[in-house]
């Protein structure tokens, strides 16, 4: 086993018996990701900080019940996942439910022009590209382009059809492409 | 490919529906020509969109702190339901005993032993629970889940030192 592995292994069994320094690393190593995937999902800072709480307290939570079977950077993105679109299902994050769920109503009525929000003049660097996609096509891009998820899994994670998932990916990609060649 | 080929194909291409030879025909023309690679590549940087973003580094502190309150609450919790346990045995033993005891009496029944043995850690662990989530209120004073919480430890504490008081009479 490589020394770093038995380091990591060695972080995650002095967090599971409470060591907080020990956690404390955990999230030093995936604080990163772990903001990426609730900004993504979100499109809002201030939103997306409050997931990341959520979803550290979570991971805290459900720390003695990992044994180990995947790699533990896949079980703590996957509890990431599952609290925000939890959250978002819940109604404690009341507009992300909201805008998730009319966003994958409408994917055959609503015209993409009426989701421009953009200042054309303005730079638009790929993170803001992503913040102005509509609610489901950024939450399929996220989990598919980014967290790399299957569509049969995004579609079981947003209770969605497969089929939905990729139309949506679909929208994603070309108004991405849009606006990035503007 | 010529270039009206590409852009007829190139959504198709994007959306992953191209069978592997079109899909290498499109990116073989891309690869030949300035105008269409520079629209796949405005694509290929959507494809090296980064898994991490530097979250502020106050959150570092704000999340961890969250976890450390409900660490403590958690504590407590547990322990509650061992203390919901002595007191069971301790008042078990209160209304069983006799109204009077011969002076001659070993000191203690078995159930009242048994009581105290365990209500002496019970009320260690209390003492500590007090004192976690003493320390998390004074990051927090405004949480009333902590404030509930040490009443409540408060009051559990009171109530089974009251029961092993009893109980040593």
């Amino acid at each position: 086993m490589p020394a770093g592995e038995t380091l990591i292994d060695a972080t995650i069994a002095a967090a599971q018996r409470g060591d907080e320094v020990a956690f404390a690393s955990i999230y030093d190593a995936q604080a990163g990701r772990v903001f990426a995937l609730c900004l993504r999902l979100s499109a809002d800072r201030a939103q997306a900080e409050e997931l990341v709480q959520d979803v550290f307290v979570r991971v805290w939570e459900r720390l003695a019940s990992y044994r180990g079977e995947s790699a533990f950077a896949t079980w703590l993105h996957r509890v990431a996942v599952n609290t925000v679109l939890e959250r978002a299902r819940s109604g404690g994050r009341r507009r992300l439910r909201v805008q998730i769920a009319a966003d994958f109503a409408n994917i055959e009525t609503v015209p993409d022009g009426a989701v421009e929000r953009v200042d054309l003049h303005q730079q638009i660097d790929l993170e803001t590209a992503v913040a102005m996609l509509p609610a489901g096509a950024r939450a399929v891009f996220t989990l598919h382009d980014v967290e790399g998820y299957g569509h049969a899994e995004i579609g079981v994670l947003l209770g969605i059809a497969e089929g939905t998932s990729k139309a949506h990916l679909f929208r994603a990609r070309r108004l991405l492409r849009q606006r990035l060649e503007q | 490919m010529t270039c009206a080929e590409f852009a007829e194909r190139f959504d198709a291409w994007l959306a992953g529906t191209l069978t592997d030879a079109d899909a290498r025909a499109v990116e073989q023309h891309a690869a030949e020509c300035a105008a269409c690679g520079a629209r796949l590549s405005a694509v290929s940087q959507v494809g090296a969109i980064s898994r991490e973003i530097p979250p502020p580094p106050a959150l570092r502190e704000i999340t961890l702190r969250a976890v450390a309150q409900r660490r403590a609450i958690a504590r407590w919790r547990r322990m509650a339901a061992g203390i919901t346990a002595v007191a069971a045995i301790a008042l078990l033993f209160l209304i069983s005993r006799p109204t009077s005891k011969p002076a001659s009496d070993f000191p203690g029944t078995s159930t009242e032993l048994i009581a105290m043995a365990h209500a002496r850690p019970e009320l260690a662990d209390l003492d500590a629970a007090e004192r976690d989530v003493e320390h998390a209120l004074h990051d927090q004073p405004a949480d009333s889940a902590l404030t509930g919480a040490l009443t409540r430890i408060r009051r559990q504490r009171e109530a089974l030192r009251r029961l092993v008081t009893q109980a040593k009479l």
